[in-house]
């Protein structure tokens, strides 16, 4: 078995420039899936039936079926659907198929994130102590207030290693972007490995890279965990002096 | 622009569901290796050294990082060069061995934490009560240990198999035919059309797959943790004299158990507030013996 190192290090470099698209694709979804997913598990915890039901019927579907095949799915159905929608509903001559694909691929992992954190804030609210709440609207805050200043606080540090796996898992599914026409990592370094049928090499740049970006996503939420539990810290004795 | 055919999805539905058992297949081959190696694994990190079990870890952390495309198109184009250098031909093979070399080497990860989690999960005090009232070794595993232990593993097993199952899809882009290759052939047989309907039934098949692995998984629980009964109402009633002990629940830092379901969450803080109280009143004598020492 010979490894050109030669090409890989080109493929190296060619591949590093996908690296803010991976990150761009990463963190957009995050952005657009963190508050909507946020109100799909308060929506789900306030026990209404039929919002529940339809967020219960949304997340099993989510998470019941393969992000490949919502992936093709959605790429076939929306730029199709949203030309049609276009020209023979709005009428006017706008390219839908000038779109840069990114968009399409936003959509697609928004939905699946949305699934997943949905779950994870649910578990990480229900971690809170309803008494909490009580306190808080006892002492005159409003319930606005008391999310924000008590609720959430506490739950983000109980959802924060969920939330850093999620990250991670997201970060993993955008190589599938390429089936989008998105120039990600993953593409670049195959359509460089397509020239010479280097694929081993250009697979394993791939990996490379992708644990180095793992890694730094690692750090930054345990960086981000020891800050925020900070108050932890504290009240965790009050238990044992009793 | 065509219109939409629902119909093609019943059409399209019965030939591809034969190909579930080429999917479930994969996934049981996977689930035997893959264990196997996850044993190891875990064994590493529970009674390994430092080297083994820096090896494990190391494997562990690596594999979390690695998406299974790429790990798919290495050992796909990579483990026939490799084993050709030492004299072993298999590039004849067929691609149901890729598929499932690959994701032995995925499963394991996550098969090594649920066993190390599972492991710990179990109090080394019921070991030793077994060992106490005379049972061997292999007795008390048998009969103590592995009843507690899988009860504890099996939610995380179910999410491992369920990610397994939605990750195994990718095998299409090697070639190989199960439900996602098949439907992708009758796409392409249509010249692309129907490609919607098709998509469609191929979400069916899956998510029913999904549901009743977790029902499966959920019944099976449900009788693994029946000896818990008993203990889960006496902690109940002793939740109500004690009004002054806390119980928390814990967070959730295993990346498999986030998805299990409720009645598990319940059963988990039944046991955990079980070690809970143990744990508390050893704290409280600690915390007076403290306060003790620091009056002076």
């Amino acid at each position: 078995m010979e490894i050109e190192l030669g090409f890989m290090w080109e493929t190296f470099l060619v591949a590093l420039s996908g690296i803010p698209v991976t990150l761009k694709l990463t963190f957009v979804t995050l952005l657009i899936s963190t508050p909507l997913a946020f109100f799909m598990a308060l929506g789900k915890l306030m026990d209404h039936k039929i919002s529940s039901k339809v967020i219960g019927f949304y997340v099993s579907f989510v998470r019941g079926t393969p992000i490949v095949l919502q992936i093709l799915f959605f790429y076939s159905l929306l730029p199709t659907a949203l030309n049609y929608f276009f020209k023979n509903v709005l009428h006017s001559g706008y390219n839908v198929f000038a779109w840069n694909p990114i968009i399409y691929a936003y959509t697609v992992f928004s939905l699946n994130t949305i699934a997943v954190l949905s779950e994870v804030f649910r578990s990480a609210l229900l971690t809170v102590n309803a008494g909490q709440l009580e306190a808080a609207m006892s002492i005159g805050e409003t319930k606005f207030q008391a999310y924000t200043r008590i609720i959430i606080p506490q739950a983000l540090v109980a959802a924060l290693p969920n939330i850093g796996n999620t990250t991670v898992s997201l970060l993993k599914n955008t190589s599938l972007a390429y089936m989008m026409t998105v120039k990600d990592i993953t593409a670049l370094a195959k359509i460089e490995a397509a020239i010479g049928y280097n694929y081993i090499e250009a697979y394993l740049v791939i990996l490379m890279i992708y644990v180095l970006l793992c890694t730094v996503v690692q750090l930054i939420f345990r960086f981000a965990e020891n800050v925020l539990s900070v108050y932890k810290k504290r009240i965790e004795v009050i238990p044992c002096l009793k | 622009m065509r219109p939409f055919k629902p119909s093609f999805i019943f059409e399209v539905l019965p030939q591809i569901i034969p190909y579930t058992l080429v999917t479930l297949g994969i996934m049981l081959g996977t689930v035997l290796f893959g264990s196997l190696l996850g044993l190891l694994l875990a064994a590493g990190k529970l009674k390994g050294g430092k080297v083994l079990c820096g090896l494990a870890n190391g494997y562990t952390y690596f594999i979390r990082c690695v998406p299974s495309i790429v790990m798919l198109f290495i050992i796909y184009y990579g483990l026939p060069e490799l084993l050709l250098s030492f004299g072993i031909n298999i590039n004849n093979a067929g691609k149901a061995v890729f598929v499932i070399t690959t994701f032995t080497l995925m499963f394991s990860a996550s098969m090594s934490e649920v066993f190390r989690s599972s492991y710990l999960a179990i109090d080394p005090g019921q070991s030793e009560a077994g060992l106490s009232i005379g049972l061997s070794r292999w007795q008390t595993f048998r009969r103590i240990i592995f009843p507690q232990a899988s009860a504890v593993a099996l939610p995380n097993f179910t999410n491992a198999l369920v990610n397994l199952m939605k990750e195994g899809t990718l095998a299409y882009t090697i070639g190989l035919i199960d439900i996602m290759g098949k439907g992708q052939l009758i796409i392409g047989l249509n010249h692309g059309s129907y490609a919607l309907e098709t998509y469609i039934a191929m979400f069916i098949i899956y998510w029913v797959l999904t549901l009743v692995i977790e029902a499966l998984s959920k019944r099976l629980e449900k009788h693994l943790l029946r000896g818990l009964k008993p203990h889960a109402e006496a902690v109940k009633a002793s939740k109500v004299s004690k009004e002054g002990i806390r119980f928390r629940e814990p967070v959730l830092r295993n990346p498999l158990i986030s998805g299990e379901s409720e009645e598990s969450v319940v059963l988990r803080k039944v046991k955990q507030t079980s070690g809970f109280l143990r744990i508390s009143v050893r704290d409280q004598r600690s915390a007076k013996m403290e306060s003790f020492f620091s009056k002076d």
